[in-house]
């Protein structure tokens, strides 16, 4: 199964370790043919231990595989398939190799719209971006700035919950596509102010739209550039 | 291909598209190729082949040579900029939003590439003239909607063709980043690939880019530009996030800025903010959640970083203090849910139905500006005495303002215009006219029914409400209208504001003309000694008022605006002080002022909203706006002094034994000269002249700043040209301009003290 969006925006999706809520919804929005990345903000990437306290910390960068591994040769083995964190990394390898850390995406090129899943990936993708404005990536050489969008999905960390946002990104994403075409069908030559098709214009319609149907996750939005 | 033949769009689109393909793949003919393509855009008179898809092609081939291009080398690059500036400036008006959006990054590109080229390359004047006229180009779209057509009214406006905006911001950044000075605040900066050429890096004696110039004109730029987001009532959520983020540089790195922005910040607050009509209640909710959570991020960047200067810590710290909590009350619940009854929407200003299309053929469709589903429209008026719909419609129209009715009747004949250009069967009969139940058209307020208490208010005032079950009209009454509310002072504040952004709206309308005296003004004529006798027939001599009621305007002419504005912030809103109010006490600047009562103090504030807005206007353009400001400054002095020597008449002395004085005059020419010497050329000594020369009165203070031009090397002709000027024609200051002369003569830079001592010879 391969869906190509044609006029896909550049989108990633971040949360604190790539793991949980970026990954459902890089997958979700890549199934339906985005044009989709994924990033996490946290230092390292935490997965639950076999205690609260006693997490399992990863670099960005390592394999889901090799965190597979590590987990499947623990004692707390059925902990982990219990949980659900099995089931996760299993799906993540078959999206993509390794967690990435979102400080250090710019060899990747800009991104037209981040959606962030916690409020403070939030304020730490905006921090960065400030920061990018004037002490930019060496492998930066873009000649301008481009524009972005950043949307805040306030999404619990948990299975479900990840599941449930991940529909509710790909909804709004996919308004956020559909929204031009949709009003040039409705109006056709009758198509009176250009501002109804301009995405910058309406996408604080499209948010509030899309917020009423979806209470239980809370947004954040920014416009910026870098 | 025939010769004779008139190339079609078809087979120029083919032609550049070979061109293009020649040029890549043949590095050797890239400038060539590129060069012929700007010769299409600049070849006049425009022709049928300059269509938009041609000018489409041709932008996106120059965004790919200027923009992350690896083929060429720099020195071509440069080259191939210098020879885009005069099409570049032709698309800027290019109509298709994309492709504006390509030329203003190209601009960007080329803006940076161009001051770095001029700033190292002395004399190259029309370079320089070429890329000052494309910022002042792209600048001033800022303000418009282009190239979106204005809709009804200004607050639908700001809220549309937002893209654009932002792209413009991105380039009046560029403008500021490149054209003032740039001090590194907090830790160096790391990567080298964010150093960039900026007003540090021009040689101070440059004759073409003037430090202080330059400065002056970003710091222009980014308060009445860039910072006016947030002075907007209403939340524009993309670009006020936008402009924060883009300020983060200013943090870094322009100091001298740094004060004005933290100031704009520190005063702003969401939950002072109307709700617009274009926004839903949720929107605004939201809108203002997400402005907050912006602000706070900002802060806690420069904090982080020690970008914040010590005397805002405090503030700020309580400002983001209070974010945090706000936001995290918020958090608790469902936004749309929480009830805040402090929500305010601000004042319809516009149509609900503006749509300028006939959605039906049918007269109530033409003429229909109300909500179309509102049921006052099935009222049927025939049903009506013909006294009663006469006097409603009198009524209506004595009431609505001008400028509304105007617009009505715009929209309407628009609505007529379309009618006839698509013509379409008539498919309703008459007989269910009144059951029409149209769509709601675009740019129809949202969100009527959430506010039914302040849209029943614009209900009313949009239908003009009439008693139509009471006895309406008796002819034996004697009509008379309720005495009118004392407005507050900020009601003022804001009626004021409309008043000055209305005439310069006008002004900049009518173009140059506009800048041009008024021959009917007779206050030029007073005289330089002061004496103003000879302005009065003699039996009016006693009689000050009288001068003040001569008639300045006896016909509407283009310049007339100035006249309305200047008489508007002398004459207009001064109070005549109770005796004994008049004590002059010394302000910290030295000059001497009034003590003031509150009353005069709240007039004088609200004169000076119309005296800044002039001096702004003129500081945009000094050059080709002398002639406006000198007339301003005379009208400033005339009424001055006529107020005085009224007030003296009352307490029954001779204003011809006292002092009069003019400090509000003394004031403005003070910044009026300070503006001019910031902007003026070594070319421009016929300006300067007829400044100094027509200034109705001269002090010791403004003949002060006659002295920084002359220790400026590249301008100290045109300050003794001044001095020398001022000696000959202007005996009252010949003792202030010589003991000028005198201390440059002691000055420790040769030049210029061998340049002073020879004029002083000549003139003692």
């Amino acid at each position: 199964m391969s869906k190509h969006i044609e006029d896909s925006l550049k989108i990633c999706t971040v949360c604190a370790s790539n793991n949980n809520r970026s990954m459902e919804s890089h997958k979700q929005l890549m199934d339906a043919g985005y044009d989709v990345h994924s990033f996490g903000t946290g230092t390292a990437v935490r997965l639950p231990g076999p205690s609260v306290d006693k997490p399992n910390v990863y670099e960005f960068g390592t394999p889901y595989q090799v965190m597979y591994d590590d987990l499947i040769s623990q004692k707390s083995r059925k902990l982990y398939e219990s949980n659900g964190l099995i089931h996760m990394l299993e799906r993540n390898k078959s999206v993509k190799e390794a967690p990435e850390k979102w400080h250090r995406n710019a060899p990747l090129g800009k991104f037209d719209l981040v959606i962030t899943c916690e409020e403070r990936c939030f304020d730490s993708v905006i921090d960065d971006l400030m920061h990018r404005m004037y002490d930019r990536d060496p492998s930066d050489n873009d000649d301008v700035k481009r524009l972005v969008h950043v949307i805040n999905i306030d999404i619990k960390d948990d299975n479900e919950n990840a599941i449930i946002g991940g529909k509710g990104i790909l909804k709004l994403v996919n308004m956020i596509h559909d929204f031009r075409r949709k009003k040039k069908q409705e109006l056709g030559h009758d198509l009176e102010d250009e501002s109804d098709i301009i995405l910058e214009d309406q996408m604080m319609s499209i948010i509030t739209e899309w917020q009423r149907d979806h209470t239980n996750l809370p947004t954040l939005y920014s416009v910026s550039y870098y | 291909m025939s010769s004779n033949q008139t190339p079609t769009t078809d087979n120029v689109l083919l032609t550049l598209k070979e061109a293009r393909k020649l040029a890549l793949n043949e590095p050797q003919n890239y400038p060539n190729v590129l060069r012929s393509m700007f010769n299409l855009i600049t070849k006049e008179p425009e022709t049928q082949q300059q269509t938009s898809e041609i000018q489409q092609l041709i932008v996106d081939f120059m965004y790919e040579t200027f923009i992350n291009n690896s083929i060429l080398q720099q020195s071509v690059k440069i080259e191939l900029a210098i020879d885009s500036l005069d099409a570049l400036t032709i698309l800027t008006n290019i109509h298709d939003i994309a492709t504006l959006r390509k030329v203003i990054d190209i601009s960007c590109v080329i803006y940076r590439l161009l001051f770095q080229y001029v700033a190292l390359n002395d004399n190259s004047n029309q370079i320089w003239s070429k890329i000052t006229e494309l910022k002042n180009v792209l600048v001033n779209k800022f303000q418009s909607n282009f190239p979106l057509p204005p809709s009804d009214n200004t607050e639908h406006d700001l809220l549309r063709n937002i893209a654009t905006k932002l792209d413009l911001l991105k380039f009046m950044m560029t403008i500021i980043d490149v054209s003032s000075k740039t001090r590194i605040i907090g830790d160096p900066i790391q990567n080298t690939n964010s150093m960039q050429f900026s007003l540090n890096d021009v040689p101070p004696n440059h004759s073409l880019i003037k430090y202080d110039q330059m400065e002056y004109e970003s710091q222009v730029i980014f308060k009445s530009m860039v910072l006016r987001v947030f002075n907007y009532d209403i939340i524009i959520a993309p670009l006020i996030t936008a402009t924060l983020n883009h300020c983060i540089l200013i943090m870094k790195r322009k100091p001298q800025f740094v004060p004005l922005l933290l100031k704009t910040i520190e005063e702003y607050d969401t939950n002072n903010k109307l709700q617009s009509n274009y926004q839903s209640l949720e929107q605004f909710k939201l809108a203002r959640k997400y402005v907050d959570r912006n602000l706070r991020n900002f802060i806690s960047h420069c904090q982080k970083y020690k970008l914040i200067p010590p005397e805002f810590n405090m503030p700020l710290g309580r400002m983001a203090n209070t974010l945090t909590e706000r936001g995290t009350n918020i958090r608790k619940k469902n936004i749309f849910a929480i009830d805040e009854p402090n929500i305010k929407k601000r004042k319809f200003e516009g149509f609900y139905n503006s749509s300028k299309k006939m959605k039906q053929m049918s007269y109530s469709h033409l003429y229909t500006l109300n909500d179309v589903n509102d049921g006052l429209n099935n009222f049927d008026l025939s049903t009506l005495p013909q006294d009663y719909v006469t006097n409603m419609v009198v009524n209506a129209l004595q009431r609505a303002p001008v400028s509304k009715l105007v617009k009505a009747l715009e929209i309407i004949s628009e609505r007529y215009i379309d009618a006839f250009q698509k013509p379409r069967p008539i498919a309703t009969p008459v007989s269910q006219i009144n059951n029409n139940s149209a769509t709601t058209t675009t740019a129809t307020p949202v969100a009527k029914q959430e506010d039914p208490e302040v849209n029943d208010e614009d209900e009313e005032d949009e239908r003009y409400q009439v008693d139509l079950n009471g006895d309406f009209y008796d002819p034996s009454k004697v009509f008379s209208l309720p005495p009118p509310k004392e407005l507050s002072f900020q009601e003022k504040k804001q009626h004021i504001n409309i008043i000055i952004k209305n005439f310069l709206e006008l002004a900049k309308k009518g173009g140059p003309e506009n800048d041009n005296i008024n021959n009917n003004n007779n206050n030029n004529n007073s005289s330089q000694n002061g004496e103003d006798e000879s302005e009065l027939s003699p039996g009016d001599k006693g009689d000050i008022s009288k001068a003040l009621k001569k008639v300045a305007i006896k016909g509407w002419k283009k310049g007339n605006w100035l006249i309305l504005l200047s008489r508007l912030a002398t004459r207009g809103m001064r109070t005549n002080p109770k005796s004994g109010n008049n004590t002059i006490v010394k302000q910290e600047d030295g000059s001497e002022e009034p003590k003031m009562s509150p009353d005069q103090k709240n007039n004088q504030q609200l004169s000076d909203l119309i005296r800044l807005a002039i001096l702004e206007y003129f500081s945009e353009n000094v050059h080709g706006r002398i002639d406006m400001v000198i007339e301003w400054l005379n009208e400033e002095w005339y009424s001055e002094r006529v107020f005085q020597s009224n007030e003296y008449l009352n307490e029954g002395k001779d204003p011809d034994k006292e002092v009069i004085t003019t400090p509000i005059y003394d004031i403005w020419s003070r910044k009026v000269v300070d503006a001019t010497v910031s902007y003026i050329e070594p070319n421009d000594k016929k300006i300067f002249l007829r400044l100094l020369s027509d200034l109705p009165e001269l002090n010791e203070d403004l003949i002060g700043r006659i002295k920084s031009l002359c220790i400026d090397p590249g301008r100290s002709a045109i300050g003794f040209l001044a001095l020398q000027f001022l000696i000959m024609y202007r005996p009252p200051v010949k003792q202030m301009c010589l003991k000028v002369l005198q201390e440059l003569s002691e000055s420790d830079q040769e030049d210029i003290s061998i340049e002073a001592k020879k004029r002083l010879e000549k003139f003692k």
